[in-house]
């Protein structure tokens, strides 16, 4: 593991172009979602919303010199939250609708 | 802690170190903060079990006169929470992870111990909460705080329960977070993943399941709190929401939750039975995958709890398949003592004693779960006793058992003394036989169709009941004897070496009690469980 | 072989804890520590999504019509805000790795009013949806066939914008302390642990967010 004052500093560019990045990936979400395109719409914007996340995070992790270990420990959060999303809509998509004696 | 004659035990050890009880209530020591957290372990089990006193006295008569029904539903809300959240899911990892897994890796401390003795506030804060329901009159939705009842119905000491679970929940997240960089970062030097023992190996399996776990519950508690107090809520379907969603969240963390309780108690009886066949576990490497196998699919199985609650009937095939896969890295695990029993050098040693135990107990009531996993089958039996049987095998003849052969198995380490053996024998014995006396007869009063939670019940269970009840009787008397001789040998009891039981482990190698640092020399890293070495 | 030497740890007033064998250890320990920590946030905010991304799923055209009426410019500067706002504690801590100490204070210093900022800007969004009757448990009053499925909506919003602004608050609040002490010269080039791992926390709040904000501002919006 890596003593701290052995990263390597990067150069002012590289902060304002990932700045520059983030602001223009933003502006597509935006723009995308002023156009009717269906269920494109949020899929674009999430995966620009994905985009963005590792964006952010691999310039951090640059920045704490990363290990397999911390991407593993981040991925594996991200992943459980897709079994309970998942999972739990397997039951919600595949309901049949029953209705009241009423309707 | 005057109790101790620390005198008499050899210097300087953690236990002789400054007495006073603020030195006691502001350590960093995981030593003693494990030692705090038995006090509070010990106390809540007592105050769950005081709970269910109550419930198995009212059930003896089938009218249900001793307590009133809503009495009655306090009665088992209360032994339900007290037993999971403050005795169950911490018991193992706070008491004996606490104290043993830095001295197992060759450590001196946990990685946060500041982290660590938070989590034990947390805990108590926690508890504090729990009780303070209780006084306020006492809370009657089940441990499983079901909507729409526990946001619109119940009364309001639902808050208080619902804090104080959610602290408790911080209290193991901390616990597990600590226990996961520990256990990474702070190995001695030679100590790889695979030289580690099986207990070490169930306390980080058991940490990832807890910090996976126990945000979710913790947000779904909070959900409560806010749909009941400020109408913003998801649960209701009045707004189109939906009552079974709670049910989905709660379940993704409870599902796992009872996993966090076995896990540990794994890792307990694959210490024990190593120690007292004098074989090295059998299977070492299938062990290890085993429990994080457990611990993965374990997330995916939590709708065998809604077979017939609403939910899909595709979605319950997934569930119940997924459920019946689970139970397979359990069932290697018991082979894998089973072979490791074979030809072994076998000592009838209570902590032995509770290690059978366990594993007869947890593969009996492992086999039920399969029953209850099969949706045909949950269908008539579900809500009924058979549930309750089938996880009080589990957790009561499983987990607590192995708690306990684990207090045992580590008793001289911890405090330097020996306990009477022959009173630990019979306590052992006695628990089984009441344990099984009070249980085993609510597989049949489920299978005959009582319902679980209600306060009477049709006159033909009463049978049943009785002898359930009178087992509780038993299994009262075989839980506080160890209270009674554990103590006594405190004071009493023989001094024990640095390792009476000639076990193998790093925690061995040093000084009964271990000094604050835990080690004076560097213990020797040698292959788990050298059992076939002469010396220690 | 077991040597006769101590193992006890003695490092004087060096900055490492006792029971850590080296500076490196400490480091990777805390580093590791709080990203295990951010695992647990994934999981915590993430039964919000879930629950978000069910509701949302039995109830699309409400969930459209109710999406319009958050602001789209609001929820937009905000995103603004907090990407600016995680793009200047990099640079903070750039500047203390070179040993910069007006810099980074002042660096820092914008993080923490950025984030204040934030918090700001949604609070005259909460005191619209005030005036329009759009607080569930509160004023909740709308019209039309989606109402129920706009209240679920709302219900949803400040669930998880609620909890996102406390997180926000708590992480505004600890870059703040920090601004003042790196002013103070507690951090250098050696010893910026606490910083970097603080603006580790600061980044999941941003990241939440990018997940909250098309979730929650962009739905209908098209035509």
């Amino acid at each position: 593991m890596t003593t701290e004052h052995a990263d390597a500093v990067k150069p002012l560019r590289h902060y304002f172009t990932l700045l520059a990045a983030l602001l223009i990936l933003l502006a597509i979400s935006v723009g995308s979602a002023l156009l009717p395109l269906g269920p494109f719409n949020v899929t674009i914007n999430l995966a620009v919303s994905g985009l963005m996340t590792y964006l952010v995070m691999a310039s951090f992790m640059h920045e704490t010199a990363a290990r397999r270990l911390t991407w593993l420990t981040a991925v594996t959060g991200f992943i459980w939250l897709a079994i309970l999303i998942g999972l739990a809509l397997a039951d919600y998509l595949s309901r049949s609708p029953v209705p009241a004696p009423w309707h | 802690m005057s109790a101790i004659d620390t005198a008499a035990l050899p210097a300087p050890n953690f236990l002789a170190r400054d007495d006073s009880l603020i030195a006691w209530l502001t350590t960093r020591d995981h030593k003693r903060i494990a030692i705090l957290y038995t006090l509070g372990i010990t106390f809540f089990f007592f105050l769950g079990g005081a709970a269910a006193t109550l419930v198995r006295l009212n059930l003896i008569e089938p009218t249900g006169t001793l307590l009133s029904a809503a009495t009655y539903n306090k009665s088992f809300t209360f032994h339900g929470v007290v037993m999971v959240w403050f005795f169950l899911l911490p018991s193992i990892p706070v008491t004996l992870g606490n104290f043993l897994l830095p001295l197992m890796i060759g450590a001196r401390d946990l990685a946060f111990p500041r982290i660590n003795l938070a989590s034990w506030y947390l805990y108590m804060l926690g508890g504090l909460f729990t009780i303070a329901a209780l006084l306020a009159g006492g809370v009657d939705t089940g441990w499983t705080f079901y909507t729409p009842f526990s946001t619109m119905f119940a009364n309001s000491n639902v808050y208080l329960v619902v804090i104080g679970v959610f602290v408790a929940g911080f209290s193991t997240i901390f616990t597990g977070l600590n226990f996961i960089v520990t256990t990474h970062t702070m190995r001695m030097p030679g100590l790889t993943w695979f030289r580690l023992p099986l207990f070490v190996w169930a306390m980080y399996t058991v940490s990832l399941v807890m910090v996976l776990a126990t945000p979710v519950l913790a947000m779904t508690l909070a959900l409560i709190g806010l749909e009941r107090g400020a109408g913003v809520g998801i649960f209701d379907p009045a707004l189109g929401g939906d009552p079974l969603l709670f049910q989905h969240l709660f379940w993704f963390y409870s599902h796992p939750a009872v996993y966090i309780m076995i896990l540990p108690a794994m890792g307990v009886i694959s210490e024990i039975v190593a120690c007292f066949a004098r074989r090295r576990v059998f299977g070492y490497t299938f062990m290890t995958y085993s429990m994080l196998g457990i611990g993965a699919v374990g997330f995916l199985v939590w709708g065998h709890h809604m077979f017939v609650s609403g939910q899909s009937l595709y979605a319950g095939i997934i569930f119940s398949l997924l459920s019946f896969c689970v139970a397979v890295p359990s069932a290697i695990k018991v082979f894998n003592w089973t072979a490791t029993l074979h030809k072994g050098d076998i000592s009838f040693d209570a902590p032995m004693l509770y290690a059978l135990g366990f594993i007869g107990l947890f593969m009996f009531g492992g086999m039920t779960g399969l029953i209850l996993a099969a949706p045909a089958l949950d269908v008539p039996l579900h809500d009924t006793y058979f549930v309750i049987a089938h996880f009080h095998y589990v957790m009561v003849g499983g987990s607590v058992m192995a708690y306990l052969g684990g207090i045992h198995y580590w008793w001289p380490k911890i405090t330097g003394r020996l306990y009477s053996e022959g009173w630990a024998r019979f306590a052992a014995i006695l628990m089984f036989f009441g344990f099984n006396l009070t249980f085993f007869p609510q597989y049949m009063l489920g299978y005959l169709g009582m319902p679980r939670r209600y306060h009477s019940y049709l006159p033909e269970y009463q049978l049943l009941n009785i002898l359930s009840s009178a087992g509780a009787s038993i299994l009262a008397v075989a839980y506080l004897l160890p209270i009674a001789y554990l103590l006594w040998s405190l004071r009493y009891g023989a001094r024990a070496g640095d390792n009476p039981w000639n076990a193998r482990g790093l925690e061995w190698q040093t000084s009964s009690p271990p000094p604050l640092e835990n080690f004076t020399r560097r213990p020797t890293v040698r292959e788990a469980y050298a059992y076939d070495e002469t010396a220690p | 072989m077991s040597d006769a030497a101590t193992v006890a740890a003695d490092h004087g007033h060096d900055g490492i804890e006792e029971h850590f064998d080296d500076a490196s250890q400490q480091r990777e320990a805390a580093a590791f520590g709080m990203w295990v920590f951010l695992a647990t946030e994934i999981l915590f905010f993430g039964v919000l999504f879930a629950s978000y991304t069910i509701c949302r799923v039995l109830y699309p055209q409400g969930f459209a019509v109710a999406s319009r009426h958050t602001d789209l410019v609001l929820g937009t500067i905000e995103t603004v805000v907090l990407l600016t706002s995680s793009t200047l504690v990099m640079l903070g801590l750039r500047a203390l790795q070179l040993d910069r100490r007006r810099a980074a204070t002042a660096l820092l210093g914008s993080t923490a009013a950025l984030g204040f900022a934030f918090l700001v800007l949604h609070g005259f969004e909460y005191y619209r949806e005030y005036t329009e009757r759009l607080i569930p448990g509160l004023n909740f009053h709308q019209e039309g066939p989606q109402a129920r499925a706009v209240e679920l909506f709302f219900c949803l919003y400040y669930a998880i914008t609620g909890f996102h602004s406390l997180h926000v608050l708590i992480g505004a609040t600890l870059i703040l302390i920090l601004t003042v002490r790196v002013a103070r010269g507690a951090f250098g080039p050696r010893r910026h642990t606490t910083v970097e791992l603080t603006a580790l926390y600061w980044h999941l709040v941003d990241i939440v967010w990018l997940f909250v904000f098309p979730l929650i501002y962009l739905i209908g919006r098209a035509g």
